[in-house]
């Protein structure tokens, strides 16, 4: 079922009853959600994401725009005619009931020609528990199963009256991280068998960028850009974007163009080429970690404070007086990190390293609007400086 | 085990004064179970009064038989190092020591002021002709039961504590369920409503009865609030404070519901407005009716609380006395309309009074009656009550 979100907006009246403005929660949101896919809808808290979810489940009217699902306007509908699966994010399975129970509820509400006889209702139940893989726990109570469990239970009832377009709200959150990441892959297994349009909200990048067909980077209910996964991580369409996805988070510079050179601090990194790179101007240059390259001769100087080792990678951390986050964080292959120790261990004196930048790893933002700057970055510089 | 112990003796040796004797304590329990890594750690603070006196219980017992059980694994690593384990023994019993210290207070006073009067009335039930004044009686046997067993008046009280109890309770809970789901589903004014609604629980029971008496009372000038009502729809006045039984016992019934229903209604919206909304957000995007979301999420979700009320409103019309006394004065066997409590209070000090021993058996009467429902209760609760 294809979702269509056409200018959907949602106000709140604000608590403070001297200011007048409305607190705007989700602002113009123009989407179409193509059928059978998974989408993040992804964002820091108070976004607008979980009541963009509440205006496409209707719990929550919207003050403007339409929604539809395939070509029905479902906008005015209450949520139990538009035929969506709501799985909460603490779940809120029914404790008093076991998992049988809770996964058949939803059927038990089916009323005249719907109706289902107790047989058809249990042989639902046992293909929606044998879907999320909890047939053996059907005689248990929510509260005798683990949280990953319980989050498959919540499915299983929201997939049993077979929705149009499934909806988790912040699916993974109460999870444990080895649990998270196994849980993922089972919910993007489960959307895949069923083919169901699953659009799930989340704060954590990581998960929304693992999962999705498509995710949806949101700030202060406004859309920020919509892409797959990939395509938004190679290229942010702003420096909020840029900031937002990936770990460790992308290292921002306070950075200049001059005459079609990139300065960061006094260090010319790279050669700019395209529409605007002929302006000089001052700009944020965004360097994502893998973008570093540890070289003798890097044009980059910054001033090493030290190394993290995380298995199959290491990052050097250093200080740069440009840099807008406290420290700057290179990651490079274990094998580059050797040679690194030993250089270091062979000069402990020697503080500074030298780095150069991957093109395609580096982005451009203006500084008023934060806004990206498409130029294409393309040469490499080996020193000079400004 | 030795490592365990070990951390129990480190502990001991590296904490203050004070904390000593709580980790000593835990150390020894952890070692009982065999499983000292929690304890240690003092997660089970709240147990550990308790665990105080098994400590020292299962201490008492290893001094004077000489054997080692229980903390015995515990002292024969200590024996290795003879000196810590004498500071251990001498800290476990300054530990003990102070674990009764801290009780003693509430041991002193439950037991002066709870245990020693129940035991004591049980006694003077059995004591035939008990003299308060001269502590004086004529012999033992089950005469007071069987006295005041046959006693009409006594079985006139039954009767009516139990039609009180069987009326108010169920009727009262009901009502009071309604109105809190009411209230719960309003949003203006909740609050001026739920104030309304308490007023009567801080009013006092005598000026409430003074009330009822203007509503029902018929007197040779008025007939009363209620039957100017009743007249006005056609009906005859009926005498409901000294008139036929039933109009007593529905004043009486109607007037123990007002006055228990605010605390039943300030419990149970309470109960309500802590059921997540997610169950009920769950519920509607599934389409579940308002009343099966009622009977199947609400219902169960708030069924401790409802069995909560039942029991002690079980209890509370059981003990009823003041209420009948505020309706109908004080001499209620004339009016038909005494209570168990109001039995034994006649026969203490009332008209009829000087019956110590009569009223240490009704009262212990009363105490197996409330004791034997209090236990259907709970028995009926296990099955019915969710978590």
């Amino acid at each position: 079922m294809e979702v269509k979100l056409q200018n959907l907006t949602k106000k709140f009246p604000s608590r403070d009853k001297k200011k007048q403005e409305d607190v705007v929660a989700v602002n113009d949101f123009t989407f179409t959600i193509p059928d059978g896919k998974l989408i993040g809808l992804l964002g820091p808290s108070g976004c607008g994401k979980s009541t963009t979810l509440n205006l496409i489940s209707g719990l929550q009217k919207p003050t403007g725009g339409r929604i539809f699902f395939g070509s029905d306007d479902v906008t005015t509908l209450p949520p139990e005619k538009r035929g969506i699966g709501l799985v909460f994010q603490n779940y809120a399975l029914y404790p008093h009931l076991t998992v049988r129970q809770n996964i058949q509820f939803p059927l038990g509400n089916l009323k005249g020609k719907n109706k289902l006889s107790k047989q058809e209702m249990l042989d639902r139940a046992v293909s929606a528990a044998k879907l999320v893989q909890i047939e053996e726990l059907m005689d248990r109570k929510p509260g005798e199963l683990s949280g990953g469990q319980q989050q498959r239970v919540a499915i299983a009832r929201a997939l049993v009256k077979m929705p149009r377009v499934l909806l988790l709200d912040e699916p993974l959150s109460n999870l444990d991280a080895r649990l998270r990441i196994q849980t993922r892959e089972e919910i993007r297994r489960i959307q895949r068998e069923t083919g169901i349009t699953t659009i799930f909200v989340t704060h954590d990048q990581e998960e929304a960028m693992s999962i999705s067909d498509m995710i949806v980077v949101m700030k202060e209910g406004i859309v920020q850009q919509i892409g797959r996964p990939q395509q938004v991580y190679d290229s942010p369409a702003n420096l909020f974007v840029a900031k937002f996805l990936g770990t460790p988070p992308i290292n921002v510079f306070q950075g200049k163009v001059r005459k079609g050179m990139l300065y960061i601090g006094e260090d010319a990194v790279l050669k700019l080429q395209g529409a605007d790179s002929g302006e000089d101007r001052e700009v944020y240059a965004a360097v994502r970690p893998e973008g570093f390259l540890l070289q003798e001769e890097g044009p980059l100087h910054c001033e090493l404070s030290g190394i993290e080792v995380m298995g199959r990678d290491i990052s050097v951390v250093s200080k740069n007086s440009a840099s807008e986050n406290p420290a700057i964080r290179a990651i490079i292959g274990a094998e580059n990190g050797i040679h690194v120790e030993r250089m270091l261990s062979a000069h402990p004196e020697k503080r500074t390293v030298r780095f150069a930048l991957m093109p395609h790893k580096v982005f451009l933002f203006d500084k008023e609007t934060e806004e990206r700057i498409f130029v294409n970055p393309t040469e490499q510089m080996n020193g000079g400086r400004l | 085990m030795i490592e365990q112990s070990e951390m129990c003796v480190k502990d001991v040796k590296n904490s203050s004064a004070d904390k000593e004797s709580t980790d000593k304590n835990m150390c020894i329990n952890g070692t009982d179970v065999g499983n000292a890594a929690d304890k240690i750690n003092g997660t089970d603070i709240s147990n550990s009064t308790n665990k105080d006196i098994d400590t020292d219980i299962s201490k008492d017992t290893n001094k004077n038989n000489g054997t080692n059980k229980g903390i015995g694994t515990h002292k024969s690593n200590g024996a290795s190092n003879s000196k810590d384990g004498a500071g251990k023994d001498l800290l476990e019993r300054i530990g003990s020591l102070k674990g009764w210290l801290y009780l003693l207070p509430a041991v002193l006073f439950l037991g002066a002021f709870m245990v020693y009067p129940l035991i004591d009335v049980f006694v003077y039930s059995f004591e035939e002709g008990y003299n308060s004044a001269s502590q004086t009686y004529l012999g033992t046997g089950g005469y007071n039961y069987s006295y005041v067993l046959h006693d009409p008046y006594f079985l006139q009280a039954v009767k009516n504590t139990f039609i009180l109890v069987i009326i108010t309770v169920p009727l009262s809970t009901g009502i009071a369920l309604l109105i809190s789901v009411g209230l719960n589903s309003i949003k203006p004014l909740r609050n001026l409503f739920q104030t309304i609604y308490f007023l009567p629980y801080v009013t006092n029971t005598l000026a409430v009865g003074l009330v009822f008496m203007i509503l029902f009372k018929k007197t040779p000038y008025t007939d009363g609030l209620i039957n100017l009502l009743i007249n006005w729809f056609g009906g005859s006045s009926v005498d409901f404070i000294d008139g036929p039984y039933w109009a007593k016992m529905f004043v009486l019934c109607f007037y123990t519901i007002w006055v228990v229903m605010p605390f039943k209604i300030l419990i149970l919206t309470s109960a309500l407005a802590s059921v997540n909304q997610d169950y009920y957000n769950a519920a509607k995007v599934d389409g579940t009716s308002k009343l099966r979301t009622f009977g199947r999420i609400t219902l169960p979700m708030i069924s401790p609380m409802i069995f909560y009320l039942v029991i002690t409103g079980f209890i509370g019309a059981f003990k009823a006395y003041s209420d009948v006394v505020a309706l109908f004065g004080t001499d209620l066997n004339a009016a038909k309309m005494n209570t168990i409590v109001g039995y034994i209070y006649d026969m203490l000090y009332g008209d009829s009074g000087g019956y110590p021993s009569y009223a240490s058996a009704a009262a212990i009467i009363l105490f197996a009656i409330i004791l034997t429902i209090t236990c259907i209760n709970l028995l009926v609760s296990k099955r019915k009550v969710h978590y």
